[in-house]
């Protein structure tokens, strides 16, 4: 491991945004649960740190290394998620949560990195010039395996969140119609299927409030309404810090996780969320951007799957608080409560900085 | 080859990133409609979300008697309402209420309602609004999880059940609904004050700022004395008691002013637990309409003798007791034959009453009966007053002359009649009754402005009626109220009530009595009227011994000794013996 290549080329910019918006969600989470306990925002403070000292360890490891083992590490977690279902105690109305004593973990946020990994070791095995069949099947199930398992958790949001990666794959490896046609009708069946067997009430409940918004203002809406009230209020220039009513009176739900978004919005007004959307595209812009850096098939597989992962989950939540989408339970990366979700999100950077660091060495 | 498909999949991710940002572009669009363009519609919903005017009620003001002692009081007592902690089980919050329960024991119908709100789930819960301070500290004790308490006014009558029916009561905003509280409420209730209060999604609520401030109360004096009023309600009692009437109520004036010193009504209430039951809180002392019967014949007869018809010499003849008026048989309780004017009064001969209202004829009755005030409300500032019922003259029959002059055929209320009295007492001045003495507030008191007395008979048959009536206590009807040392003026009555058949009947019965003491220097006068006692009736009987009972005790309480021997003798005592004990 040469020092002198990690200062030269370890992207420190990237780094550096990520941790800006981490601090903005430090800032609202102390807003928005200071008057409850000071423990959320402290412990996201301890996560962060975590978040770092595992991206330094990441970064020290070259990827392919990190590629190569990754069968274990997949099938491990998806060991954990049987085990979980079969055993695990509902905390929240899911099977979600692993009790380590000191705190509790989502595995399905480390499922994350495990499955963008064992794909990428999938794809990178077959032919330079195109993926085969037999290549995109067996992907497929790389990812629709912890789909299912962590659906039946239940946990939906999370589960979708692994979907985006497999699109992204079939998407980059060409625009085969009749696969296209395929994945279509598998996705319909699929969500057939779903609607029926897997959805639970309150899931289908968010879907109709969302396809037919106003239709019941207090029950399952209320968060979406509540998340705009908060929103729009806030104005152009915000509340002020500390000062959103709705989410200082608790009007707001699920203020330091998923609606996050809406405190800032609240009290930093349309301003405070322009500049934080803004370090997101900076975000988003740089991830992106490392691709070309990338000297290998396994390093552009990995940064372009990484955006994708977390840029859904962006989007999806941005789109959600603002009342575009269904409530799916999908946080802010970085910016929300939950230490599994922020340290996955910076080993997922230190992933990426992984790459950009190793651009010029070959073999 | 490689570069080829490497370079081919950067230009589709490029591709795709560009998507990302147009996509992203509806997230900031939609940020600016919310926030800038709906700006004001989502602050106008976040206002009424999360702030709340609330009424400050004022302290009510206080209700003092005529010598300052305290009737009714304002003081801060706590209410206790729930909120629901998040995720606990409907069994358990019904727990805590139980836990409530046990201390502030709750009525079936307040712990239905609770019961009925936390299974609807409902977030905000009163359980009991003014408790008791020593409970309210108890379930405070308890530290429940949810279990609020805010601190609000409550009306307070330290004498419990005196002179309820006067007080009135008020309901939990602190508005009155009976007696002086409604009367004078808008004096005592002062000016409601609000308040901006921040609320929050489980209704908890901080208070921002005071927006205005509540003016409290004007105090009230009232012209009611409470010993008096005390006196008034036990022997009322104990004669409602003894005679197992259904009811009773009595009336202390004063003669001169229309003052009223005690106004009593048995049964009674206790206005700290009102609303009670409607037919208990009726003020029967001015609202119960009944036939006046024979204390009526005091306005008959100085009705004649103002209009010079008769005077205390003429004899009349009583036919052995009956007369008969359009067929109508009349009778006495005794077989009077020849009665003087004086003694028709004294032994209250109806035959005698009936020939000296015939002989005044049917216009001057009328008259008469309108300059005392009958069939009109005297005007005493209190709730309810009911007006009394005589009918118009046209409508008279040929034998309600005679019906009247004996108290039939009229219907009265005990004020209008002790007001009417109480002319006779004053010198002939009809005063108009009042319970208020003055309002007091910060700046000032305010005497309420008295309406002058009408004069309605000349002086000397004013005397003479008073003179009848010493008579009557003296060796008449009304012979059980005479206090040794004093000299009583006052007239019986008894009449039969109609009964559902609109026949009278027999066996129920309105006694009373009604006077003024001492009768040649009037200090009050009072009227009392018993409701259907049982056993005996005769207003001699029943009402005359409370009436003396209540005057002597007054009389000792306000010190007025028998004329002539009696400052002597209490003089005499305390030189003798240095002791004045209560029975001088």
């Amino acid at each position: 491991m040469d020092l002198k290549r990690i200062i030269d080329y370890f992207d420190w910019a990237l780094l550096g945004v990520a941790l800006m918006i981490s601090v903005i969600g430090v800032l609202a989470i102390h807003s928005s649960t200071h008057y409850i306990s000071n423990e959320f925002y402290v412990r996201q403070i301890i996560w962060i740190i975590i978040g770092l000292i595992s991206l330094f360890l990441i970064v020290s490891v070259d990827y392919n290394y990190l590629i190569n083992y990754s069968p274990y590490f997949y099938f491990s977690m998806l060991f954990i998620l049987i085990l979980m279902l079969l055993f695990g105690n509902k905390i929240g109305g899911s099977r979600s949560w692993l009790n380590l004593k000191l705190f509790n973990i989502q595995p399905s946020e480390f499922t994350k990195i495990a499955i963008i990994l064992f794909l990428i070791y999938i794809l990178s095995h077959s032919r330079w010039d195109y993926i085969s069949w037999r290549d995109k099947l067996m992907g497929s199930f790389v990812v629709l395996t912890p789909v299912i398992l962590v659906a039946l958790q239940p946990d939906l949001g999370t589960a979708m969140t692994y979907l985006p990666v497999y699109f992204g794959a079939l998407f980059i490896t060409g625009f085969d119609r009749k696969i296209i046609a395929t994945i279509l009708i598998v996705l319909i069946f699929f969500g057939a299927i779903s609607w029926l067997f897997l959805l639970k009430d309150y899931q289908k409940q968010r879907i109709i409030v969302f396809l037919f918004p106003g239709k019941d203002p207090l029950k399952t809406g209320y968060h979406v309404i509540q998340s705009k009230i908060a929103i729009g209020s806030g104005g152009f220039l915000g509340k002020g810090y500390k000062k959103g009513t709705q989410s200082q009176l608790r009007f707001l739900p699920a203020r330091h996780t998923d609606f996050i978004l809406s405190v800032i919005g609240e009290e930093f007004g349309y301003v405070g969320i322009f500049i934080l959307l803004s370090l997101y595209f900076l975000l988003f812009y740089k991830i992106f951007n490392s691709i070309k850096e990338a000297k290998d098939r396994t390093g552009i597989y990995l940064v372009y799957f990484v955006g994708i992962l977390l840029f859904f989950q962006f989007f999806v939540n941005g789109m959600m608080v603002i009342g575009f989408f269904p409530i799916a339970g999908i946080p802010m990366p970085l910016l929300s409560y939950g230490g599994s979700s922020l340290l996955t999100t910076y080993i997922f950077i230190g992933l990426i900085i992984n790459v950009k660091m190793r651009k010029f060495i070959y073999g | 080859m490689n570069n080829f498909y490497q370079r081919r999949a950067r230009t589709r991710i490029y591709f795709l990133a560009v998507l990302f940002l147009l996509w992203s572009g509806i997230i900031i669009l939609r940020l600016i409609d919310l926030q800038i363009f709906k700006h004001d519609l989502m602050k106008k919903r976040a206002i009424n979300q999360n702030q709340r005017i609330v009424k400050i009620i004022p302290k009510r003001g206080f209700i003092y008697d005529r010598k300052g002692r305290i009737l009714a009081s304002s003081v801060l007592k706590d209410s206790i309402y729930f909120i629901p902690p998040d995720g606990e089980s409907k069994a358990r919050q019904l727990r805590k209420i139980d836990m409530i329960n046990q201390i502030i024991r709750l009525s079936d119908s307040e712990l239905k309602k609770i019961r009925e709100r936390i299974n609807k789930g409902k977030s905000f819960i009163w359980i009991k609004r003014k408790v008791e301070e020593e409970k309210a500290r108890e379930v405070k004790r308890l530290n429940i999880n949810g279990v609020y308490f805010e601190k609000e006014y409550r009306r307070f009558y330290p004498q419990r059940n005196l002179a309820s029916h006067v007080l009135g009561g008020v309901n939990i905003d602190e508005h009155g609904l009976n007696g002086v509280e409604k009367q004078y409420d808008i004096q005592l209730f002062g000016k409601e004050g609000t308040a901006l209060f921040l609320i929050d999604a489980k209704r908890r609520r901080y208070q921002l700022k005071i927006l205005k401030k509540p003016i409290p109360g004007k105090s009230i004096m009232l012209t009611i004395d409470e010993i008096i009023q005390y006196i008034a309600e036990k022997e009322l009692e104990n004669t409602v008691k003894k005679f197992e009437a259904k009811s009773g109520w009595l009336i202390i004036m004063n003669p001169w002013t229309g003052e009223i010193l005690a106004m009593a009504n048995y049964p009674s209430y206790d206005p700290n637990s009102y609303p009670t039951n409607p037919s208990l809180e009726r003020n029967n002392s001015i609202a119960y309409i009944y036939e006046p019967g024979s204390t009526f014949k005091i306005i008959s007869v100085a009705a004649a003798l103002q209009e010079d018809i008769v005077n205390e010499r003429d004899v009349f003849d009583c036919e052995n007791g009956r007369i008969f008026l359009a067929g109508i048989k009349i009778e006495d309780y005794k077989r009077f034959s020849l009665l003087t004017l004086p003694e028709i009064v004294y032994y209250s001969s109806n035959v005698g009453a009936i020939k000296v209202g015939l002989r005044l004829g049917k216009e001057k009755l009328y008259k008469y009966l309108k300059s005392f005030g009958f069939g009109e409300r005297t005007g005493i500032d209190l709730p309810g007053e009911e007006n009394g019922i005589l009918r118009d003259i046209r409508k008279w029959s040929s034998i309600s002359v005679g019906e009247i002059s004996i108290g039939y055929e009229i219907g009265v209320t005990a004020i209008q009649m002790l007001r009417a009295v109480s002319a006779i007492a004053n010198g002939g001045y009809l005063v108009t009754p009042r319970i208020v003495k003055k309002i007091i507030s910060d700046n000032g008191e305010e005497s309420i402005s008295l309406i002058p007395p009408r004069k309605i008979l000349i002086k000397d048959v004013a005397r003479k009626m008073t003179q009848f009536m010493e008579g009557v206590v003296e060796f008449g009807t009304g012979k059980k109220a005479k206090i040794i040392g004093y000299k009583i003026a006052g007239k019986t009555g008894t009449t039969q009530k109609l009964n559902d058949l609109k026949k009278y009947s027999s066996d129920s019965h309105i006694s009373s009595f009604v006077g003024f003491v001492p009768a040649d220097e009037p200090v009050f006068s009072m009227i009392v009227v018993i409701n259907e006692p049982k056993g005996e009736y005769y207003g001699g009987e029943v009402a005359a011994p409370c009436f003396r009972e209540v005057a002597k005790k007054i009389l000792r309480y306000m010190k007025i000794f028998p004329k002539n021997d009696g400052r002597k003798i209490l003089k005499y005592a305390i030189k003798m013996n240095g002791i004045l004990n209560d029975e001088t």
